[in-house]
């Protein structure tokens, strides 16, 4: 029988090999009793006999299974029960490994879980590298990634690159007919888009080609989010009409709940419909396109031809002159924002991890140093190298078990938090769940981690040479390896310190930004008319001139402004300028500004303050000469030299009227904190163009905000029962939400680095406390020649410093090669931020030195006579 | 080396072993008769013999072992620096 054989064999039959030894045993004593017999023995005797002359059946059995393989089941089981019951005899370490090990663990898993669902997992697109995506760009804002629904109309006719192109954009409509009213997100798409995406749907069917003719019923496809939220998640919803803003919509079919585009928070697809080429002129770019490459196309190819196109457009229509075509992989830029931040979070957490598994590491080098003497006898009384290794390997897989149980409900935990109070605007966050994949990747990290933490100790005592481990010798090497390992705890803790440190100046900094207008008392909400009730430019203007009456008559409320786009929403329109008597150089750019329309209060509501000229009032009607109101950074910008009060100026995609400029007013932070403010006009409401529908409403308060809430939501019911409002916040919720993802960025590595850090002051007290343990005879002696209290205290500090200050420096050291990865996620901070590089170092030193009190002071209180009598 | 030099003789099964040594060294080997199986389990790894199972003349299933080459080659090597050793012993017993 080969060898390889019997292996096989031991692993998948290991009951059969066993009964094969117990068979060969028991056929020894068998012919020895026959034998003994056969001399005259009595059947006792001969029996005894045989079994004095074979020694002890049961332990030679268990090492012959265990030769032959059989056993090694048996022996884990063995081992485990060993590993048990001595964690159970000291409960106190059992405790510090396993709760060590969870925080390591729980923190990545947690983490994993998260970067899993938004970065890791693939999309929910057939082939998904052979998606991208086609824009223009004019180089000013390429982040936009929009296009004129007229040249993506002839992009779809002229490419060669292409098997399918087709775009899609954001909109907002009311389900009605339905308590209370809702304004639903919803997506525009051209017939080809779920094609092109090659998504399934989850019940019914995705909309085609044929759903864009002019005769096609209306349809629409529902996400899975309004299909629970709305119907319940009745699979009966197929087939079944909607009232959408003020149309009678069927319902064809229903996503699965990861398909999530052109935006995360979709609540409904509607076809696009036909005529579509030619709607808003070739100017309005505000579609995403999509495309999926044609077989062997590649996306520089794609690029060429793409380019190639654009440049035929740009030279037939003006409109595209100095707009360029731009085709790039869909799914980076879907997901790849947030990958950056994920990944240093997951390198953030390996710290962590790494730094949990050093210190369950050292309190299993404390225990074995603890354990040496039980060691040595057992080598001296044969045990093999392998099994005290083996041993070692199973109490810390126990521990790291123990850990990872704990561990994962914590992520547990952390990830319902996370879902909760996690910034929004991260794609695919809210999936982020504890599953099978990331289950099995927890059990991973547990092996390795029981791996890293209990071999060392594991090969160590294994190594021991057992008459010096007996004579209690030997041990300078183990307090330099547990010295190693401290130093490096405090390196890594130093490092996420720093880390921390960077991100939470940048957040304090940013909190400190000013954002150009009054935040508290101010209540916001928007309000999205349906073209269908509203066709009418004067019948819009004047419900928001009504509702803004009656909300300010609410008692509670000081004054009431509307606008578009609230600041700090991070959303905007913008509007080319034609500034009279400044003609633009042949080639060169026309200015460029924020559009803003916002009805006469609103400056004076937000506390947007007045530099020069008026604000506007009930005088700039409709009908009446058009008025602008304009802000610092566009005077600053095209009007250096002077007062632009009375200068006048044209909108792009307006009727082309001049409209005078009757006032200045200051920067607000309208793109965020972080954000520069542009030039930005406005416009009074009673001017608006006709599409603008809607409108955020900021209501200063002279209570606390939200208490208005249902007054308000009242005013409008009064106004049109079926109107919805939504987006109802405070002002400061928006601000809070503004910076939400730093702050919990901050935090995040924050608490990452606390871990670290007392997972550091761990290690250093256990080390120091092991190092004073083995120099009780040193320390008794040096007392005994009459070194005092002091003294003593300066040795043991002295050791804790030595510790601490080599793990600061390599920590720097670390710092300083890794912290530029946080760079674009810093504001007004440097990754070598001076301060920061200082003063962490000074905390993990007194965190080290406050370590070792207590061991210190142990050493110091040592009685001679006790000390040289330790042994 | 023992176990080796009985299997030089043919397959045998596990208490033939014991046996045989028992008898040949005069019983003066008091040693466990149960640590004969890890031995044999150990030299069987160690690919110095093989096993099969077969039947005995009283027709019972038993465990037959025999010497594989390279267990021969072993055999020969220890018994080499057997009679080395032997040869050394009996030269300082000369000389003193």
């Amino acid at each position: 029988m080969s060898r390889l054989w019997q292996r096989l064999r031991a692993v998948f039959a290991p009951g059969r090999v066993a009964r094969e030894v117990d068979e060969e045993i028991r056929f020894h004593i068998e012919m020895r009793i026959a034998e003994n017999r056969a001399a005259g023995m009595t059947p006792e005797d001969a029996e005894r006999d045989a079994r004095r002359r074979f020694g002890n059946v049961t332990g030679i059995g268990e090492e012959a299974r265990e030769l032959r393989g059989a056993g090694l089941v048996d022996v884990f089981r063995r081992d485990l029960r060993i590993a048990a019951r001595s964690l159970a005899r000291r409960p106190t370490f059992a405790l510090a490994a396993v709760a060590t090990l969870a925080l390591g663990i729980g923190a990545t898993t947690t983490v994993f879980s998260v970067v899993d669902a938004v970065v890791l997992r693939p999309p929910p697109f057939a082939e998904p590298d052979r998606l991208v995506a086609v824009w223009e760009t004019s180089g000013a804002a390429d982040d936009v990634r929009s296009a004129s629904f007229a040249n993506f109309s002839d992009w779809q006719a002229q490419n060669r690159s292409f098997s399918g192109m087709a775009a899609s954009f954001t909109w907002t409509a009311n389900l009605t007919g339905v308590d209370p009213p809702e304004r639903l997100t919803t997506a525009i798409v051209t017939g080809g888009f779920f094609d092109v995406l090659g998504a399934r749907p989850a019940l019914g069917r995705t909309l085609g080609v044929a759903d864009d003719r002019a005769d096609s019923p209306p349809v629409a496809v529902i996400g899975h989010g309004l299909w629970q939220r709305r119907f319940g998640g009745d699979p009966g919803v197929i087939g079944r009409s909607i009232a959408l803003a003020g149309q009678s919509v069927t319902v064809v079919g229903v996503m699965a709940p990861d398909f999530a585009y052109p935006g995360d928070d979709i609540d409904l697809w509607a076809p696009a419909g036909p005529g579509d080429a030619n709607r808003n002129g070739r100017s309005t770019r505000f579609i995403r396109v999509i495309a999926r490459l044609a077989p062997g196309e590649t996306v520089a190819g794609a690029r060429a031809n793409m380019e190639a196109v654009g440049a035929r457009l740009a030279q037939e229509y003006p409109d595209d002159l100095g707009w360029t075509v731009r085709v790039s992989r869909l799914v980076p830029l879907l997901y790849g924002d947030a990958r950056p931040p994920l990944l240093i979070l997951l390198g953030a957490v390996a710290c962590v991890l790494l730094v949990s598994n050093v210190n369950a590491a050292n309190l299993l080098l404390a225990r074995a140093a603890a354990r040496r003497r039980e060691m040595a006898i057992r080598v001296a009384v044969g045990a093999g190298r392998a099994r005290l290794v083996a041993q070692s390997l199973t109490e810390s897989l126990l521990l790291a078990l123990l850990g990872a149980a704990a561990g994962t409900g914590l992520a547990a935990l952390a990830v319902d938090g996370v879902l909760a109070w996690g910034p929004g605007g991260i794609p695919r966050l809210a999936q982020a769940t504890i599953d099978g994949r990331v289950l099995a990747v927890t059990l991973a990290i547990t092996v390795g981690s029981a791996l890293a933490c209990g071999l060392l100790p594991g090969f160590l005592v294994s190594r021991d040479a057992p008459l010096d481990a007996l004579k209690r010798e030997g041990g300078g090497q183990r307090a330099r390896l547990r010295g190693a390992l401290v130093v490096s705890e405090i390196a890594l803790a130093l490092i996420l310190l720093v880390g921390a440190g960077l991100l939470m100046k940048s957040f304090a900094r940013l909190s400190a930004v000013a954002p150009g207008f009054d935040t508290r008392n101010l209540l916001t909400l928007r309000v999205w008319l349906p073209a269908q009730k509203y066709r009418d430019n004067d019948r819009q203007i004047a419900f928001f001139q009504e509702l803004e009456r009656r909300i300010g008559a609410l008692p509670g409320v000081r004054s009431v402004g509307g606008v578009q786009d609230l600041p700090l929403r991070k959303n905007q329109m913008m509007n080319e300028l034609a500034i009279e008597g400044r003609p633009v150089p042949a080639g060169g750019r026309p200015p460029y500004a924020a559009y803003r329309v916002v009805s006469p209060d609103y400056f004076a509501t937000m506390g947007i303050p007045l530099r020069a000229g008026r604000r506007f009032d009930a005088t700039d009607r409709s009908g009446a000469a058009g008025v602008v109101v304009v802000n610092d950074s566009l005077v600053a910008r095209y009007f250096p030299d002077g007062s632009p009060l009375g200068r006048r100026l044209r909108l792009g995609a307006d009727d082309g009227a001049l409209r005078t400029i009757v006032g200045v007013v200051g920067d607000v932070k309208h793109m965020g904190l972080d954000a520069d403010e542009g030039p930005a006009v406005y416009q009074p409401h009673a001017q608006k163009p006709e599409f603008l529908r809607w409108m955020t409403l900021a209501v200063r308060t002279e209570v606390e905000p939200s208490a208005l809430v249902a007054a308000v939501r009242g005013a409008v019911r009064s106004l049109d029962p079926d109107q919805p409002i939504f987006d109802v916040a405070t002002m400061e919720t928006v601000l809070s939400r503004s910076v939400a993802a730093p702050r919990f960025f901050a935090a995040l590595i924050g608490g990452f680095a606390l871990i670290a850090l007392l997972l550091a002051a761990v290690g250093v007290y256990g080390v120091l406390a092991f190092l004073v343990t083995q120099r009780t005879r040193e320390i008794g002696v040096r007392v005994a020649l009459g070194a005092r209290r002091m003294d003593v205290l300066r040795l043991v500090l002295g050791d804790a410093l030595k510790l601490a200050s080599l793990g600061v420096v390599l920590g720097i050291a670390g710092a300083l090669a890794l912290t530029h990865v946080l760079a674009n996620l810093l504001y007004q901070v440097s990754p070598t931020d001076l301060a920061t590089f200082a003063a962490v170092p000074v905390v993990l030193v007194v965190v080290a030195a406050a370590a070792s009190v207590i061991p210190a002071r142990r050493a110091a209180g040592l009685s001679p006579v006790i000390a040289l009598y330790a042994e | 080396m023992l176990v080796l030099k009985t299997l030089r003789r043919g397959a045998s099964h596990g208490y033939d072993i014991a046996r045989w040594i028992q008898r040949t060294s005069d019983d003066a080997l008091q040693v466990e008769e149960g640590s004969l199986y890890p031995a044999l389990y150990r030299m069987e790894e160690r690919g110095w013999i093989r096993s099969e199972w077969g039947t005995t003349e009283n027709n019972r299933r038993a465990r037959y072992y025999q010497l594989t080459p390279k267990g021969r080659r072993q055999l020969e090597a220890e018994a080499e620096s057997w009679q080395r050793l032997s040869i050394a012993i009996a030269k300082i017993m000369e000389t003193t």
